[in-house]
């Protein structure tokens, strides 16, 4: 304070109330210019050239990504997803605006007269209430997002399992060449006992191009096979088998998941035993399971404002005569769940065809940016209607394959 | 993005065989390798010799006849469907949907 003292005994006066609110405001954007202008040069110095120095290192990290032909939404969308970079972008905004706020605070407590009159003072103490608004409401909706996002994460990716391989950011495939996800889309009606997953797609990945096989599995596939050591095999024994579609696989296990599930103690015992019953019927290793119900993902779609289709055909849905009109449209989400679901006219497989282009709808329209702004209204849909199996630590890592898969030609 | 759909006509989804089944989804995978981005744009004319042991009962192919044409006996050469794939080999969803 001593100091301080010393530098203000050799400051100029302090200007008038207008000037000292130019002052202020011009503090908003440049941080410190008051503070030198009262003589204060330490402080204006220090406060200045930090907030320049951030600045620098922001433009040079965008310097960087660009150079290394690197998406910065897809960067960010990583590092978003990842609790240690989520909590710490947290803590930074935090203290950054409570040091932004405390500058333009007292940027006008070192301009403002001492003996200016009491509106004077009102009008100052007004205009400085409005600056600090400025920076913290988008302090508090980012830290608003950020909690939001933590949230979904630890609500929607689980830790890995017991008996999964460590994690290894470098490797998070471990060395495979692909990586296998089951896709479920069950359909859970309020008028309907139990669920059914009318919609059963094993992704493929390169997972050094993203290059991706989508392969689609009808609900109607009967004679399903079970792994020889599985209680499922000793319930339902050759010749005759499981006496149901595949898409009542999941069902049957809800049913008895103590008894029939693959591994009774994880999340969804059924998914898990579906995702393990597909796996060995056709011969893949499936990583992960990924499930939505039917009206989540009309939510789904709605959270990021439709989706973008060329229907070339009326496709006609429901019972009460709805049609889906010809031309580039954009779907909202009860829309899009009839262009996948619709069998009017129609069969189950022609409606898996559809399944597949919306998957292929979805990945080309739905970037990180499009996430990054719907975030608070697609974290909800997402809380209430995604399952899965993937644990968090390898969501930067899909992240990373999506944004290779878009690349043109995948 | 490619897809693979286990429907018919290459797939019996009421009495499947699944040694063929997984012959197709490695034929599928295995051959997005070197050279695997050629995926055929529209669904193959004639089953490919992979599988096809596993395929359901057909008739020769007559002619230059798609197999949806032989599977349905009808004149459209490919489904009216968007998105539905046919035949043994994965095929290009960027052709499959419009």
């Amino acid at each position: 304070m001593a100091a301080e003292e010393d530098q203000r005994d050799q400051a100029p006066a302090r200007p008038s109330t207008g000037r000292a609110l130019l002052w202020t405001v011009a503090s908003l954007p440049l941080p410190g210019v008051a503070h030198l202008r009262m003589g204060l040069r330490r402080a204006g110095t220090v406060i200045l050239g930090a907030y320049l120095l951030g600045l620098a290192g922001i433009a040079g990290w965008a310097v960087w990504i660009g150079l290394h032909d690197t998406s910065a939404v897809a960067v960010l969308a990583s590092l978003a997803v990842q609790n240690r970079w989520l909590t710490g972008a947290m803590v930074a905004v935090f203290v950054v605006t409570v040091l932004w706020l405390a500058v333009i605070v007292h940027s006008w407590a070192i301009t403002r007269p001492v003996d200016a009159p009491v509106g004077r003072r009102l009008l100052g103490g007004a205009v400085v209430a409005v600056l600090c608004l400025t920076v913290a409401l988008p302090s508090a909706l980012a830290l608003h997002g950020g909690y939001t996002t933590q949230r979904t994460l630890s609500a929607v990716f689980g830790a890995p399992q017991p008996g999964d391989e460590p994690h290894d950011a470098a490797d998070p495939w471990n060395g495979a060449e692909r990586i296998n996800v089951l896709l479920l889309g069950a359909d859970a009606a309020q008028n309907r006992y139990g669920a059914r997953t009318d919609s059963m797609m094993v992704a493929s990945v390169d997972t050094e191009t993203g290059d991706t096989v989508l392969i689609g599995l009808p609900r109607n596939l009967e004679n399903v096979q079970f792994p020889p050591d599985s209680v499922l095999a000793e319930r339902y024994p050759a010749p005759y088998g499981f006496d149901d579609l595949l898409n009542e696989v999941y069902q049957t296990v809800t049913e008895e998941p103590d008894v029939l599930a693959m591994n009774p103690t994880v999340a969804d015992p059924s998914a898990d035993t579906l995702k393990t019953v597909i796996g060995y019927n056709i011969g893949l290793d499936i990583r992960y399971f990924a499930m939505v119900d039917m009206m989540g993902f009309r939510d789904l779609i709605d959270a990021v404002g439709g989706i973008e289709v060329l229907i070339e055909e009326p496709i006609p849905y429901g019972v009460h005569g709805g049609v889906l009109e010809p031309g580039l449209r954009r779907l909202d989400g009860h829309e899009a769940l009839w262009y996948g679901r619709s069998r009017v006219g129609s069969d189950d497989y022609g409606r898996m065809g559809r399944q597949g282009c919306l998957i292929k709808y979805v990945a080309e329209q739905i970037d990180p940016g499009t996430i990054l702004t719907s975030y608070r209204r697609l974290a909800g849909a997402t809380e209430r209607t995604l399952s899965t199996d993937i644990p968090q630590a390898k969501v930067p890592a899909f992240i990373e394959l999506a944004t290779c898969s878009r690349a043109p030609g995948r | 993005m490619s897809t693979l759909q286990l429907s018919p006509p290459q797939v019996n989804t009421a009495n499947p065989d699944w040694e063929a089944v997984r012959a197709l989804v490695a034929d599928a995978i295995g051959g997005r390798g070197a050279g695997g981005d050629a995926l055929p744009a529209q669904p193959s004319p004639s089953p490919s010799p992979s599988g096809e042991d596993a395929l359901m009962e057909e008739a020769a192919p007559e002619g230059d006849q798609t197999e949806w044409q032989e599977y349905t006996g009808l004149n459209e050469p490919s489904p009216a469907d968007p998105g539905r794939q046919v035949g043994t080999d994965p095929s290009d969803l960027d052709a499959l949907c419009p």
